[in-house]
């Protein structure tokens, strides 16, 4: 097996594809063509571009008093909030909490929007993963969410230890796991344990009473007290998005870590020490093993075999420490491998994949010109997918979501009888539209899948087998069988022969401005893709 | 001549009621070894609620003792509620102040708290330690099979495939959420359906299967086929269920909470006569590290208000049973990845600990304090939680073989180990009160006219019937040995009936 050698074999849609489908969210018709163009290294290449700062989320809700308007002192409409201040002296306190919870709301359809415009990168991909990786949840304050959310976009493809040390002291993450509250008097070992189990080591076997093979129980102990000090400033203060230390919150003297950690001693260093903290962990080689483990069930396979281990992690781990733990030479390598290629796509979509695939993947852009529209448009997708149980800034715990890493199931934890009726409604409801409800609050879907625009790329579509072929290419990874094609045909044409779709189809080619011939076509195909896009294959990638 | 055709199921049964006994320590150690009991049948009409508490409950803000207070005060001043507040209900006992509805259970007597469960070499991990008590595995062993998926898979590993069928029209288990509960992963597959609405328990689309290659995507593939052929073949029985069902306390009117609902849903399918036999609920939050009570206030704040959603719930649910006769067949039990520091830290919280109390409450539960009550040192250690006193698969394995009707050798196979029954059910109500069934000993395969010698472990006390199909019983009848000479034929049968008083 070649493993991590370079892919040496055809390029075409079909590698294109499943690249771009694994590195960034639903990837339009128009991004699998640039791809086929670059070729694999070139997209890689463009895939790991340096990007500019997006642009800040924009106030998304008209100003004024009446339904569906609101004023935020802060900011007009379309304009960013983000420089307003973060906690708005606003009464009654219950409409500041409104003009709260629609900078969160813009925050989190602009987070939607960026997966959309990022194009051929693999910028957001990376900042859900660590999104995922270094779990915050619940903060509710746009401001504290906007700047964490941030920190992991501007560091996505960099350095994992210094994304550890930043993420250590943000103060989200402060909040979260009681950082802030971890003082001399009494410390707080919540962050400490998480940043070992969950954050860079990983926990082994327990071989001893209290030493999980990584790292002891003394070790949480040490950390916690090596990371005493910080807090979180209120939001009333001048500078509230950033941490504080204070020296006399701070336990003070040596920290003795474990024979884990060769006996390592953290000298007092104050507000600097967590930085020597960190990297006395990253010594460890496991920290790199652990990484390229969460990165290959993220992008590539949730099942890690010994032979996977031996000759993908092990090697990856390598590249990773001789970087410095920079983590994008390691990740090239991966995603241009044969391994990469060779492996069987049999990934269930994430509900984020999932609903992107279903909307840029099949040609739905956002409106653009009308920020309320623009953001409703990815709002939907956003509340979609949390309704599928993958909300962003919302994880069920600090693990993150279970489908990378709760054996044996992983990535089927996204299905099951009650959450697969829910995807085909979705699935449904952009090629079909119509409203769906979440919380008691109702959401309309206008915008639909082009599928006259689609069918129009498909050359020779006037064979309703070419058509159906043709469609199972862009939406499913493997192709279906003729039995399949039958029945699909079915849909199109129920009870027809071929030649009726041909006739049809062909009056349609030859006079697309005339209304009653595009909508019977159009009504025919929005059947044949609301099955399409509900059936099994659809699911995984 | 060979005589065939005695299967496990048919050769032995077990039908006698009787009393166990208890050895000095309060537990009675198995000593015999058995066949499998059947499971799921009508036999076993027996029904068990898993209450899962996320995130590790505080064992020590949950249940006091009036002896320990002072003590637990000097190490917890700042989130202790006051002594006077405490909910007194047995012996210096007291639960905490947001609990009524858990006292209103014990009066009801359908409560048993087993103090101090956890497990050696506790692992202070949530996501270690809750696989821990969902797979019933030692702290040293990983294992992705949930406890109650093993027991299923005793008997039913074909699952999916072909269910449901005839013998088996219900879900096996239902988690009532978005997300099934790992307990019931099973070798194939997961036996829990998810749920939310039993009213409207969903429909997927059906649409034509293509190949299925022998690789992982054929795995995936088929996964999403079968999700949607369960899907649909389950919703009419969940949804005739919910609507044959019935709800009758009034406890549930002024109650709002997520939890109530879903018990309320529970209470309600188990009434319309779904066979269901695992539910399972969750309650998350319990991860209070900080900000648990409210400073200067601690009769209040996050932990209080899980506390009396829990209680509150379970005492509206056991009453519901019981307004719908159902609640000699439903018992319930709360469990939580560990108990929390017996030191409290300076943000109002505490960090991971060890062992914690668990509830059980039915109307078949005893109601009883079953352990110590943790001795607080004042000197306690900023690392010590609460010393484990019972192990939880003891209490699995109980559940397993006098509740569900597993066998001892089942039983063991399910937990891992050897283990010992806790009396944590009244006598009388035990579908399974009885000792497990005897496995007969004697050659299956015969000659014509042969004289074989059939025998079952001598249990002092019992009387045992014999009954032989293509044979005579020479000598034996009533004791546990018997000899048959068998007639000339080509099957025959050996049954047993053990009878315990």
């Amino acid at each position: 097996m070649p493993y991590l050698d370079a892919y040496s074999g055809n390029w075409t849609s079909v590698q294109a594809r499943h690249l771009l489908r694994r590195t960034t969210f639903g990837p339009s018709f128009q991004m699998v063509a640039n791809s086929i163009n670059l070729g694999l290294n070139g997209t890689i290449d463009a895939l790991f571009a340096p990007l500019a700062t997006p642009a800040p989320p924009l106030k998304s809700i008209p100003d004024g008093t009446g339904n569906n308007q609101l004023n935020d002192p802060g900011a007009t409409y379309g304009q960013t909030w983000v420089n307003a201040a973060p906690f708005p002296n606003i009464n009654p306190p219950m409409l500041r909490n409104r003009v709260l919870r629609s900078r969160s709301k813009s925050l989190y359809s602009w987070t939607v929007l960026q997966m959309h415009y990022s194009d051929l990168s693999i910028k957001e991909k990376m900042t859900l993963f660590w999104h995922n990786h270094f779990v915050v949840a619940d903060a509710t304050i746009a401001h504290r969410e906007y700047v964490y959310y941030s920190l992991l976009r501007n560091l996505a493809l960099g350095n994992f230890r210094e994304i550890t040390k930043q993420i250590t002291i943000d103060t989200s993450m402060l909040i979260y796991l009681s950082g802030g509250e971890n003082t001399n008097v009494a410390p707080n070992e919540n962050y400490s344990r998480e940043l070992l189990e969950l954050f860079t080591i990983g926990k082994g076997p327990l071989v001893a009473p209290g030493d999980y093979t990584n790292y002891t129980e003394q070790d949480v102990v040490e950390m916690a007290k090596v990371l005493t000090g910080w807090q979180v400033p209120p939001l009333g203060n001048a500078n509230p998005l950033t941490a504080t230390f204070s020296a006399t919150r701070h336990t003070l003297g040596s920290k003795q870590l474990s024979h884990r950690f060769n006996n390592a001693i953290i000298a007092e260093n104050g507000a600097q020490e967590y930085k020597n903290l960190i990297d006395v962990i990253f010594q460890q080689h496991e920290c790199s093993r652990f990484i390229m483990r969460k990165l290959y069930r993220w992008f590539v396979n949730a099942e890690i075999s010994n032979e996977v281990e031996t000759n993908i992690i092990e090697p990856l781990a390598l590249i990773l420490r001789n970087n410095n733990y920079d983590i994008a030479p390691a990740l090239k390598v991966l995603l241009k491998s044969e391994h990469f290629f060779q492996s069987t796509a049999c990934m269930i979509k994430n509900p984020v994949d999932l609903m992107m695939s279903v909307t840029r993947g099949l040609g739905i852009k956002p409106p653009l010109g009308n920020v309320e529209k623009e953001y409703d448009h990815a709002y939907n997708i956003y509340i979609m997918s949390a309704d599928l149980e993958q909300a962003l800034f919302y994880h069920p715990n600090v693990a993150g979501w279970k489908a990378y890493y709760q054996e044996p199931q992983f990535y089927k934890l996204w299905i099951n009888n009650l959450l697969l009726p829910k995807r085909h409604q979705f699935c449904k409801l952009m090629v079909e539209g119509g409203t769906f409800s979440y919380n008691d609050v109702n959401y309309q879907i206008t915008n639909l899948v082009p599928v006259l625009e689609i069918v129009n790329n498909i050359t020779d579509a006037i064979d309703p087998n070419i058509l159906i072929n043709g469609l199972a290419e862009i939406l499913f990874n493997y192709p279906i069988t003729p039995a399949q094609v039958t029945s699909l045909k079915d849909i199109l044409i129920p009870g027809l022969p071929d030649f009726e779709w041909s006739v049809e189809y062909s009056d349609y080619l030859s006079d697309p401005s005339n209304l009653a011939l595009a909508t019977s076509v159009k009504n025919k195909l929005k059947n044949l893709f609301s099955v399409m896009v509900r059936m099994s294959e659809f699911q995984i990638m | 001549m060979k005589k065939t055709g005695i299967s496990r199921r048919d050769f032995i049964k077990s039908t006698a009621m009787v009393s166990i006994p208890f050895t000095l320590g309060g537990f009675r150690l198995f000593g015999l070894s058995s066949q499998n009991a059947p499971l799921l049948t009508d036999e076993n009409d027996k029904i068990l609620v898993l209450v899962q508490l996320q995130g590790g409950n505080d064992g020590l803000a949950t249940i006091f003792h009036a002896a320990q207070y002072a003590n637990l005060n000097a190490v917890r001043n700042n989130i202790i509620i006051p002594e006077n507040s405490i909910l007194n209900f047995h012996n210096g006992y007291g639960f905490h102040n947001a609990m009524q509805g858990m006292k209103d259970v014990w009066d009801m007597e359908a409560l048993g708290i087993v103090q101090n469960v956890g497990y050696p070499n506790q692992n202070r991990s949530h996501f270690r330690s809750t696989d821990i008590w969902n797979t019933a595995s030692s702290a040293e062993d990983f294992e992705t099979k949930g406890w109650i998926g093993r027991f299923y898979d005793l008997d039913y590993s074909d699952y999916p495939n072909g269910y449901p069928n005839a013998a088996n029209p219900h879900p096996f288990a239902l988690t009532m959420g978005k997300i099934v509960s790992e307990t019931c992963q099973g070798v194939n597959a997961n036996y829990s359906l998810s749920l939310l609405d039993p009213f409207n328990p969903g429909t997927a689309l059906v649409s034509a299967g293509g190949d299925i290659p022998n690789n992982c995507y054929g795995d995936a593939l088929s996964f999403v086929n079968d999700t949607v052929s369960q899907t649909n073949a389950f919703a009419s029985v969940i949804s005739a269920a919910a609507n044959a069902g019935n709800n009758l306390s009034p406890k549930w009117t002024n109650l709002t909470t997520e939890l109530s609902k879903k018990l309320k849903n529970v209470a309600r399918l188990i009434s319309g006569g779904l066979k269901t036999k695992i539910y399972v609920v969750q309650l998350g939050g319990f991860d209070t590290h900080d900000n648990q009570t409210v400073g200067g206030a601690t009769t209040t704040g996050i932990h209080s208000n899980l506390l009396k959603e829990l209680s509150d719930a379970i005492c509206a649910f056991q009453d519901d049973l019981k307004l719908l006769h159902v609640d000699n067949k439903v018992v319930g039990m709360t469990y939580s990845e560990f108990g929390r520091r017996i030191r409290s830290n300076a943000a109002l919280g505490t960090d991971h600990g060890t062992a914690a109390p668990v509830f059980l409450f039915g109307a078949c539960i005893q109601n009883q304090i079953m352990g110590d009550h943790p001795v607080i040192d004042t000197q306690v250690g900023i690392e010590d939680g609460v010393p484990m006193q019972f192990d939880f698969r003891n209490i699995y394995g109980t559940i397993l073989s006098q509740w569900l009707g597993a066998s001892e050798t089942d039983v063991k196979n399910i937990i891992f180990q050897d283990f010992q029954a806790i009396p944590i059910f009244k006598q009388g109500c035990l579908p399974t009160a009885c000792p497990p069934p005897p496995t007969v000993t004697g050659n299956s395969a015969v000659c014509e006219d042969g004289t074989n010698t059939y025998s079952v472990p001598l249990l002092q006390g019992a009387s045992y019937q014999w009954e032989v199909v293509g044979g005579t019983i020479l000598t034996g009848q009533g004791t546990n040995t018997i000899t048959v000479k068998w007639n000339n034929g080509t099957a025959g049968s050996v049954k047993v009936t053990q009878t315990t008083f």
